[in-house]
């Protein structure tokens, strides 16, 4: 009996490696200002823009982020704000 | 009357009065031009990001004020380009919302909020995790689960091995039941296949008849032999070498079977 669930069992595993373990799991994404109730971003705060941004320092979609429209503008907004001050790169490389 | 908020980058090396003196200065042409100035926040020294006239870091204020329109900001600018003192400078007016935000800045309450978002945000991580760290374990737990079956196959299976260097009875038994474990067990085709090559070589191993039948070899262990051979073929085809090394076996048979 040993023989056969073994040789079943490792096969599955080994499948089950090869995908995304979390690939089942999908998440809602939402827009966290409208559910937060956040109405002004504030451009000197680098570190909450740092999180709408990729590691070379550019914008990330709404598509990742789930902002809402009017919310993406704002956000796009700040961090060319934030850019001018220099308190965001605007070019980088490992930013995070 | 509209709110404005100017923020601007000194050079960080003057002297302490110098600063003081730049952000007095232009608090002094905004109240001039008849703003009302509702709030100076020194920042203070940033590193920046990107160098700025070779300067790495620079010193940052904030100036929020009221005015009636926005025709001092022109003439603010302009000083401010004129200014060897200041690095950047970004005048923005505030709507209702950014207004309140640096209200509510100012007295605490943002930072609370944006704690309170980070703890919120923490704890969902946090369940997630949890969810993704049980799926874990239940994984763990049956590779555990199995890494243990192996690890006591392999035990059995050096039990057995020991009992073969002592009885060449020993391995035809167990060579012979893993045979049997397979057939009887619906193995595929090609496991059962690599089988039957040690249960051949067991047959090649001369082996007297009543030394095997004496052996009782336990059901579990049978079971358990069963797997490595299955998996290497190798390891049987050693311990057939051994058995056939060794001759000298019955002495040691009756200790065996009680290890066993």
């Amino acid at each position: 009996m040993a023989v056969q669930k073994r040789s079943g069992r490792t096969s599955r595993e080994d499948i089950k490696f090869l995908s995304n373990p979390n690939i089942g799991n999908n998440r809602k994404k939402y827009c966290r200002f409208r559910k937060y109730g956040i109405k002004h971003i504030d451009y000197k705060d680098p570190d909450f823009l740092l999180q709408f941004i990729n590691e070379q320092g550019k914008l990330l979609p709404r598509r990742i982020t789930g902002n809402s429209l009017k919310f993406q503008r704002k956000i796009a907004t700040a961090v060319k704000r934030a850019r001018h001050l220099a308190m965001l790169p605007y070019v980088a490389d490992l930013l995070k | 009357m509209r709110q404005y908020e100017t923020t601007f980058i000194v050079v960080p090396a003057l002297p302490d009065g110098e600063i003081k003196k730049a952000v007095k200065n232009y608090k002094d042409i905004l109240e001039k031009e008849g703003c009302e100035i509702v709030h100076v926040d020194e920042i203070g020294l940033r590193q920046l990001t990107y160098p700025i006239k070779r300067h790495n870091s620079g010193i940052y204020f904030t100036i929020e004020y009221k005015s009636e329109n926005g025709e001092i900001i022109d003439k603010m600018e302009l000083v401010f380009r004129r200014d060897e003192r200041i690095l950047r400078f970004l005048s923005v007016r505030l709507d209702k919302f950014g207004v309140k935000y640096n209200e509510d800045k100012r007295s605490g309450v943002i930072d609370k909020r944006k704690n309170d978002l980070a703890a919120e945000r923490a704890k969902e991580r946090a369940e997630q995790e949890a969810s993704n760290k049980e799926k874990r374990a239940t994984n763990r737990k049956s590779q555990k689960k199995k890494s243990a079956e192996r690890a006591k196959a392999k035990e059995d299976a050096a039990l057995a091995k020991a009992k073969v260097t002592d009885a060449e009875a020993g391995i035809a038994k167990t060579v012979e039941v893993s045979a049997d474990v397979a057939k009887t067990v619906e193995v595929p085709a090609d496991v059962a296949k690599t089988v039957e090559v040690p249960a051949d070589v067991a047959k090649t191993v001369e082996v007297p008849a009543d030394v095997a039948k004496t052996v009782e070899v336990p059901a579990d262990v049978a079971k358990a032999t069963a797997e490595p051979v299955v998996e290497t073929v190798d390891t049987a085809v050693d311990v057939a070498e051994e058995v056939s090394l060794d001759g000298d076996i019955l002495g040691d048979l009756t200790d065996s079977d009680k290890k066993g």
